[in-house]
């Protein structure tokens, strides 16, 4: 038997008593007597290796540290959902709001119909580009778009006016009209988006609030929501 | 859980060597049951669920501290668990006094997390190897030469190494 043989065993085993064999290997090799020797008291050693008395009030502590901290989780959490919430705000009104209108002309009696309303918030002193999209069946010239505006928020370009009109057409399909707004902290109301063609009209409203702390937070939840 | 606190804590500290760590490995994992109430609630024995639940939050913050620069505290000095009793003439008498228990502590504590904490479960708690692959669900296989190197390395530190076996020296900090 040679000295790796012994030491495989040794360490596969355990520190248990030699074998005939390993006895008569240790008996002319001092090394492999001190490794035997070494992992034999190791072994003992460990067995009864000393634990310090558990400390007065560790249950309590524990328990009371552990809601606690429970507790800051579950509002870290939620702030968490919140946040999740505020950023895909932001992605998309940094790209632009995507509100769906429809422009079907005979569908319905004034020849408009919306597919989709909401409230917008937005990030008070920045250009917030809103878009909305107007699905039309067939292409109409002659349009005349009216944009309304709350106090406090203004188009880009046109500064004081809280009206903005134009003449224009629509293609078939989907038109994309964007409206790079700038608010006031605080601002808040309808914007109000007018088609008039052929003496049918149909107006899209869409609340608009510009706000930061708190009432951001509690909009932008009820947005959400 | 109150009943399991105890011996958790006697656990987590033969893994720290720290009672500061200990505790907060407990709570750690206190926390960590307290977001999913339900893992404890259906399983039918809780204490070898919380020990593999400790033993893997162990090695996931050891090896969350050996990734940052904040991570690595020096085990506390084992003064006040032993009375020096000083050494023998042989290695075995000088390591089954208290003071030469205190070097197995200590190597005990440079060892790697698992290799530390399979020591703990094997060597110093008593289970055998068939029970903590069960326990822990790791193959036996795996276990054993777990088991084999983490005795090998210990046994180095302790100044027990085979000259033969050089290849896996570990060399012990400070």
């Amino acid at each position: 038997m040679d000295c790796r043989t012994v030491n495989q065993r040794l360490d596969s085993g355990g520190p248990v008593e030699p074998q005939a064999d390993v006895r008569e290997h240790l008996a002319h090799c001092a090394a492999c007597r001190k490794a035997w020797d070494v992992a034999r008291a190791t072994a003992a050693s460990l067995k009864t290796l000393p634990v310090p008395p558990v400390p007065a009030g560790f249950a309590e502590r524990v328990l009371a540290r552990t809601y606690a901290q429970a507790e800051r989780m579950g509002s870290r959490r939620r702030r968490m959902r919140e946040w999740r919430f505020a950023l895909a705000a932001t992605f998309l009104l940094g790209l632009g709001a995507g509100l769906g209108f429809a422009w079907n002309a005979g569908s319905q009696p004034d020849g408009y119909r919306t597919l989709a309303d909401g409230t917008l918030v937005l990030a008070p002193g920045n250009r917030t580009v809103v878009r909305i999209a107007l699905d039309a069946d067939h292409a109409i010239g002659d349009v005349d778009f009216t944009i309304d505006l709350p106090a406090g928020m203004e188009l880009e370009g046109h500064p004081g006016e809280r009206q903005v009109a134009w003449r224009g057409e629509l293609k078939q399909g989907r038109n994309v009209l964007g409206l790079p707004l700038i608010a006031r902290t605080g601002a808040s109301g309808e914007l109000l988006t007018e088609l008039r063609h052929d003496a049918k009209d149909s107006v899209f409203k869409v609340n608009v609030i510009a706000a930061t702390g708190p009432a951001w937070w509690v909009r932008l939840r009820q947005w959400v929501a | 859980m109150r009943p399991h606190l105890e011996w958790l804590y006697r656990l987590a500290y033969r893994y720290t060597g720290q009672t500061q760590e200990a505790e907060d490995l407990v709570q750690d994992l206190l926390v960590r049951l307290y977001r999913n109430p339900g893992h404890l609630a259906e399983v039918d024995a809780p204490r070898p669920w919380l020990i593999r639940a400790l033993h893997n939050l162990f090695i996931d913050q050891w090896r969350h501290r050996r990734r940052t620069p904040f991570g690595h505290l020096h085990p506390e000095p084992w003064d006040t668990l032993f009375v020096d009793e000083g050494g023998g003439v042989t290695p075995e008498d000088e390591l089954q006094s208290a003071g030469l228990r205190r070097l197995v502590l200590e190597a005990l504590q440079r060892l790697d997390a698992q290799h530390r904490a399979l020591l703990v479960l094997h060597d110093v708690e008593g289970h055998t190897l068939p029970e903590l692959a069960d326990t822990l669900r790791l193959p036996l296989g795996t276990l054993k030469s777990r088991l084999f190197r983490a005795r090998r390395k210990l046994r180095r530190q302790l100044g027990g190494g085979n000259p033969l076996d050089e290849t896996d020296v570990v060399v012990a900090e400070g």
